[in-house]
């Protein structure tokens, strides 16, 4: 083999650039190193805000349960999304797909399931749009820290298909707010649930693909500049 | 030093190169570099550009050497590493006007599996299933990049015969990976 040799200017730049590093802790280690982020986002918005003033009506099962279930599948999803940033341990794009679906459906099932144990329908249904965009906004005010912090983590790897890790770890992100901002909103009409949970889950979900590509575009536009200013190049073939 | 083999001596010298030991990084170079450059030039199903990926693999690779996770498979990280590379190049390249393909092999090889779409584990696996034959026609065709006529040249048979070999060899192959084990 011709390359068995390391070439002069890529082993240059490698000494310039030489100093011993930290490996990533396992992604089952920073999974749950992001324990704390969900209990923010579980309590930060019932206690910023105020908790529901129908709580008590619902059984515990159907508000702390739910609330959980989803923090929970927002970890695990999150979890999924940095493992997916390692390499050699990326799933394949069918797996990450179907988790998606997943906490899509995590998502629908807890909602209506609400709806269904304590249907509360708006009291001015005229007013829909305004309350869905206040809980838009009231959701997103918690979600976007914590979608740049998963964002930070997630561009110390590697991300084989970022759009994907990304929309994995804004819907991660989706989710856990969501497991918060249900214990402060009162309204459980799926109509408001879907639109306004529901847009902020998806705008975060977006949000989190956008960043990921444009973060991996940007660092794979330094690598090529690294390797055409540097002269790493050499074309032996 | 020595060149390493075994995965737990990858493992050491990884371990050693990201403590900031110079010499475990040119090891590593001569150990992964022979598989790195055999896995690009399986996806680029030439070699115009894989001199070029190997550099930028191995660059990528030490700037993402703290994501080497300590006892895990040296060779999968780094296959993966040279992975990233390629579908950011392929990306890129879709990005920029495409070109029209006029020439019906190159149509064909287009249109054929690329090694950077699977696990190189499975490529390894359904490679075992062909006929030594039709995988070493394969092989030089796709991983040495070798043109019909030398290869023809090379077997002692008609480049005819090379081009249907390596239809064969790539359907086969296909159909192995598409029945293959699913390792997830």
């Amino acid at each position: 083999m011709t390359e068995a040799n390391v070439p002069a200017s890529l082993l240059n730049h490698v000494r310039a650039n030489f100093e011993p590093v930290r490996p990533l802790a396992s992604p089952l280690r920073r999974m749950l190193a992001l324990v704390p982020l969900a209990m923010f986002l579980f309590f930060g918005p019932p206690m910023y805000f105020s908790w529901r003033e129908n709580l008590a009506q619902l059984p515990g099962w159907a508000s702390w349960g739910m609330s959980a279930l989803e923090s929970l599948g927002g970890i695990a999803l999150l979890g999924l999304a940095l493992r997916q940033a390692v390499p050699g341990m990326t799933a394949r794009p069918r797996w990450i797909l179907l988790a998606l679906a997943a906490a899509v459906l995590l998502f629908t099932c807890v909602s209506l399931a609400t709806a269904n144990v304590l249907p509360t329908p708006l009291d001015n249904p005229d007013s829909w749009t305004r309350l869905a965009w206040e809980c838009v906004i009231d959701e997103l005010m918690f979600a976007i820290p914590s979608l740049a912090i998963s964002a930070w983590l997630v561009a110390r790897a590697l991300p084989m298909r970022p759009s994907l890790t990304g929309a994995a770890y804004g819907l991660a992100v989706g989710l856990m707010s969501d497991a918060g901002l249900r214990l402060f909103c009162r309204i459980d009409e799926p109509l408001h649930v879907f639109a306004g949970h529901g847009g902020a889950i998806l705008i975060g979900t977006i949000g989190g693909a956008l960043a990921a590509t444009l973060i991996e575009r940007a660092k794979y536009r330094r690598l090529r500049r690294l390797t055409n200013v540097g002269g790493i190049k050499h074309r032996s073939e | 030093m020595d060149e390493p083999e075994s995965a737990q001596a990858l493992d050491n010298l990884m371990r050693e190169y990201q403590r900031g030991n110079l010499a475990a990084f040119e090891a590593l170079y001569r150990a992964l570099a022979p598989r790195v450059i055999g896995f690009i030039r399986a996806s680029l199903r030439g070699e115009a550009r894989s001199s070029d990926l190997l550099q930028e693999t191995f660059l990528e690779l030490h700037r993402s050497r703290h994501t080497y996770l300590p006892g895990h498979s040296v060779i999968g990280w780094a296959f993966g590493i040279a992975q990233n590379v390629m579908l950011r190049h392929r990306r890129e390249a879709r990005r920029r006007v495409p070109e029209l393909l006029t020439d019906p092999l190159e149509l064909e090889e287009q249109l054929a599996p690329r090694a950077a779409d699977l696990e190189p584990q499975l490529l390894q696996e359904a490679l075992d299933l062909l006929s030594p034959d039709s995988r070493a026609t394969w092989w030089m065709r796709n991983i040495e990049g070798l043109s019909f006529e030398v290869i023809a040249r090379r077997l002692g048979i008609a480049a005819t015969a090379v081009r249907l070999r390596c239809s064969r060899a790539s359907r086969a192959l296909r159909a192995a990976l598409e029945k293959g084990p699913d390792h997830d």
